[in-house]
């Protein structure tokens, strides 16, 4: 019985003394409703079990020749291996040449003449490990040392043509152990492998691996073949970097680049991947391979959103880097056929397939110059984290709407709000002459992810309702305002002499200028779509303070100017909040909004840059601001009790 | 595809495992041939480290012709050449001189040295008859500099030529691995420079197993 239905009998047993009780039911009619769906509920569970029973009593004849198999070919393994003295090398090869053709042959005859099926397979496994044996032992009467891997390779094709022909699911899995093995000594990281370098042909193994274990429907077997995948990708990629390395040193880094952005393409095959299925056997590799994608899909904005200096332009421009750049393409081809297919069945790939055209147009970006890196970077992240969140609430017939996807949405929006809270006041503590710049520049980068939530939240519901989507935007709402309080706090203490912002490079007053910008067109874009105005309201207040603050700072102004502005907005952030609590009637934020308040009035208690007067000063107006909040507060209960009261009445008249 | 798989199943069985005993077959055929050559040289086995070599089943051997310091490499004037690993190179081989054995001094042995080294095959064979195929396992690079610099700052030059493991009854390989300096190997040579182990001697006397 499915999750629903069990929630479904649940709730009613909880209803129906409720309707009986209301007069709706009798006694009688809600025993026999619950009998009935009861009765349902008990025989599903039996014929499960009954099921399952059978299922694996039919299965035990299999297990066991399945381990007798794995003895006897391992046992054979290690008997040839042995290299006993009393038998010639001729006679060796003799013997195990009949036991290989007698071993296929009575599989052979037990398939395809008897029609025994369990055993016929069993002696078709072992003779595979023959097989191997047999490559083994000619390898050690003929001394045969060069390319030891060649010999896991013939046996690795030999295991996997038989196994195709035969559609045996042991031998896929036999092959993917052997395909790791030979892979491990012909790949290596980064400089190759011990018997030879990773080639770009040797993709052939994983996907033919993965389409063989898809048909199969062999959940484990695929995600064996996506790990033996992604082995292969950054072993050929970090020996191509590593040959590179030693020739041209731009090269090398607009190949890495190229490299960072194939991940972009790698990522939405992923994600398209994950979503090709919707059955059973697709639930645990398509939430394993969701997390994947996102992740990889992430890499070279959360990597390269950082002032690194490169010595070329754009990375395509560089010839050295023409491999990975083709990488890239081919990638990007792929991912955006499967987007296509996607498509064609209903769901809604736009912004990935816009993610992917970016991603591809970075070749011809000029991210060598900072600025421009920088740009791109931060552009592409805070697009991605709205497309993430977007995609992760969307309804089922878009492209996602699955309980990973909003985990891994949610938790990268903190993180990357986190990293960058952290990056920025560790910058402000190391360069105190920019402090306010870095506080408030993180102030800025807050906003606009709170933004981007907003708008995110939005959006979801206009579009299919706020009943029946639960955007859990409270949460990354919760994380902005924390940490931008944090920040606050962190500059509303005494703060020596700052420099002025226009004596900052042009790569951090480019970058303020992009936030900003995306901040004020998030602001237009929400207040025409009729967002809630008090959030926004109040976040504006801060953003537009602090913007102040930050193009007034220069070396003349007092520290004083600047802690007096952010006590400020402390409090008139945890009042607006304390007011905003009641009016969404959440306990949790007016919890935090007060502990934020109790902390700032202890803070600055025993803060001794404050004088007994100035101090006094700060706790009327503070007072004040309450005061007045709490004046709102009250007509806003009474306005709602009002309203409750009438909505009551004319329930009643109607009645 | 699979209408094709499902009607033919029992014949391409029945083909892929004759395909797959064709490969053993042809292994060993091409092996044999390359045993038959009727070119065959001897080469010394050097001691190699005291820790332990024998992994299981087989002995690791080295050769004098596996490694090449600065002194030998400035003998076959490669001394300012570059090579990069995983490179193939052959080397020319001629007898060298006739070494007496420790058990029965009128016995001798000669292995053979090198005498040249290059990437050229045809060159290498317009001069010399025996020529083994190598692959380097070390990166060397000629400085530019002056040769004490080379001196202090490379390692030399080592090779590999497939026949570095001779698998033997398993406790069996101490044997030999204790008297590594007293070994030559008997290898075979065919015209593209490939080669595999003939027979082993130890002192002279040819070690059998079977």
């Amino acid at each position: 019985m499915s999750k629903s239905e069990s929630s479904f009998l649940s709730r009613l047993r909880r209803e129906l003394p409720r309707l009986v009780g209301l007069g709706m039911l009798g006694e009688d009619q809600a025993h026999k409703i619950l009998d009935f769906y009861a009765l349902e509920e008990r025989d599903a569970t039996d014929a499960r079990q009954a099921s399952r029973k059978n299922t694996m009593q039919s299965r035990i004849p299999a297990i066991v020749i399945g381990i007798a198999v794995l003895l006897i070919g391992v046992g054979l393994i290690f008997f040839y291996a042995a290299n006993w003295k009393w038998m010639p090398p001729t006679a060796k090869l003799i013997q195990v040449f009949a036991l290989l053709l007698g071993i296929y042959g009575a599989s052979w005859y037990l398939l395809f003449v008897r029609g025994y099926t369990t055993a016929g397979r069993g002696l078709l496994l072992l003779g595979m490990f023959v097989f191997g044996a047999a490559i083994g032992l000619i390898a050690q009467i003929y001394h045969i040392s060069s390319q030891p891997s060649n010999g896991v390779l013939a046996w690795l094709i030999g295991v996997l043509a038989l196994s195709i022909v035969m559609r045996e699911t042991w031998g896929y899995f036999l092959a993917a152990l052997l395909a790791y093995i030979w892979n491990s000594w012909v790949g290596g990281f980064p400089d190759g492998g011990a018997h030879g370098d990773p080639n770009y042909v040797f993709i052939v193994f994983p996907v033919l691996l993965a389409y063989l274990f898809y048909r199969e429907q062999q959940p484990v077997g695929l995600l064996i073949s996506v790990g033996l995948f992604f082995i292969w990708f950054y072993q050929v990629n970090f020996y191509g970097l590593d040959r590179l390395e030693r020739i041209s040193s731009a090269g090398v880094e607009a190949a890495g680049v190229a490299f960072l952005f194939t991940h972009v393409a790698l990522g939405i095959a992923v994600l398209a991947a994950a979503r090709l299925r919707e059955n059973e056997f697709m639930r645990a590799p398509s939430a394993i391979l969701s997390i994947v994608g996102w992740l990889l899909l992430v890499v070279p904005f959360a990597g390269l959103s950082w002032p690194i200096e490169f010595k070329f332009t754009a990375y395509a421009l560089n010839s050295a880097a023409l491999p990975f750049v083709i990488e890239q393409v081919v990638f990007t081809a792929i991912a955006g056929g499967m987007l296509y297919v996607l498509m064609r069945r209903g769901a809604d790939v736009r912004w990935l397939g816009v993610v992917l055209v970016v991603a591809l147009s970075a070749m011809f970006v000029p991210l060598g110059i900072q600025s421009v890196l920088l740009v791109f970077t931060y552009v592409g992240l805070l697009t991605l984290i709205g497309a993430m969140l977007y995609f992760a609430y969307a309804a089922p017939d878009s492209f996602g709407a699955r309980k990973i996807d909003r985990f891994v949405a949610i938790a990268f929006t903190i993180l990357t709000l986190l990293a960058k809270g952290f990056g920025l006041l560790f910058l402000a503590f190391d360069n105190d002459e920019f402090f306010i710049a870095y506080g408030v520049g993180f102030l800025i980068f807050a906003t606009v992810i709170f933004l981007i939530n907003q708008f995110v939240r939005d959006l979801l519901h206009k579009q299919f309702g706020a009943d029946t989507l639960r955007y859990r935007s409270g949460l990354i709402d919760g994380a902005c305002g924390i940490t931008a309080f944090g920040m606050m706090y962190a500059m509303s203490f005494e703060i020596g002499a700052q420099n002025s912002i226009f004596t900052a490079s042009t790569v951090v007053i480019v970058l303020l200028v992009l936030m900003i910008a995306i901040a004020l067109g998030l602001y237009a874009v929400l207040w025409l779509r009729g967002a809630e105005r008090l959030p926004l309201a109040l976040s504006a207040t801060i953003f537009l303070f602090a913007l102040f603050t930050l193009v007034l700072a220069n070396p003349q102004v007092s520290g004083v100017v600047y802690s007096v502005v952010f006590n400020f907005l402390i409090f008139l952030m945890t009042a607006v909040l304390i007011y905003y609590s009641t009016r969404i009637s959440s306990i949790v934020l007016a919890n935090f909004a007060i502990a934020g308040l109790v902390i700032q009035i202890l803070t600055r208690y025993f803060d001794w840059f404050w004088d007994l007067l100035s101090g006094s000063v700060l706790f009327i107006v503070t007072g004040l601001l309450v005061l007045v909040g709490g004046f709102l507060l009250e007509r806003n209960r009474r306005r709602l009790i009002a309203a409750i009261a009438v909505t009551h009445d004319e329930h009643h008249e109607h009645k | 595809m699979k209408p094709f798989l499902e009607k033919y199943r029992s014949q391409l069985f029945i083909a892929v495992v004759v395909l797959q005993a064709l490969v053993l077959l042809g292994m060993v055929v091409k092996r044999q041939q390359l045993l038959d050559s009727p070119n065959t040289v001897l080469l010394q086995c050097e001691p190699v480290d005291p820790r332990s070599l024998l992994s299981g089943d087989y002995v690791i051997l080295t050769y004098s012709i596996s490694r090449f310091d600065g002194e030998k490499m400035r003998r076959l004037n490669i001394f300012h050449e570059s090579y990069t690993y995983g490179e193939t190179v052959y080397v020319a081989l001629q007898p060298g001189q006739k070494i007496p054995t420790t058990e029965n001094p009128e016995s001798e042995t000669a292995p053979h040295q090198a005498v040249a080294i290059s990437r050229d095959l045809k060159k290498l064979r317009e001069t010399y008859p025996l020529i083994l195929r190598g692959r380097t396992t070390s990166d060397h690079q000629w400085p530019g500099s002056t040769e004490e610099v080379f001196d202090e700052f490379s390692s030399g030059l080592s090779l590999e030529y497939g026949v570095e493991e001779y698998f033997v009854p398993q406790y069996e390989g101490r044997r030999i691995e204790t008297e590594l300096a007293k070994t030559t190997v008997e290898v075979a040579l065919a015209d593209s420079g490939e080669s595999a182990i003939r027979r082993l001697f130890l002192d002279g006397e040819e070690v059998r197993f079977y």
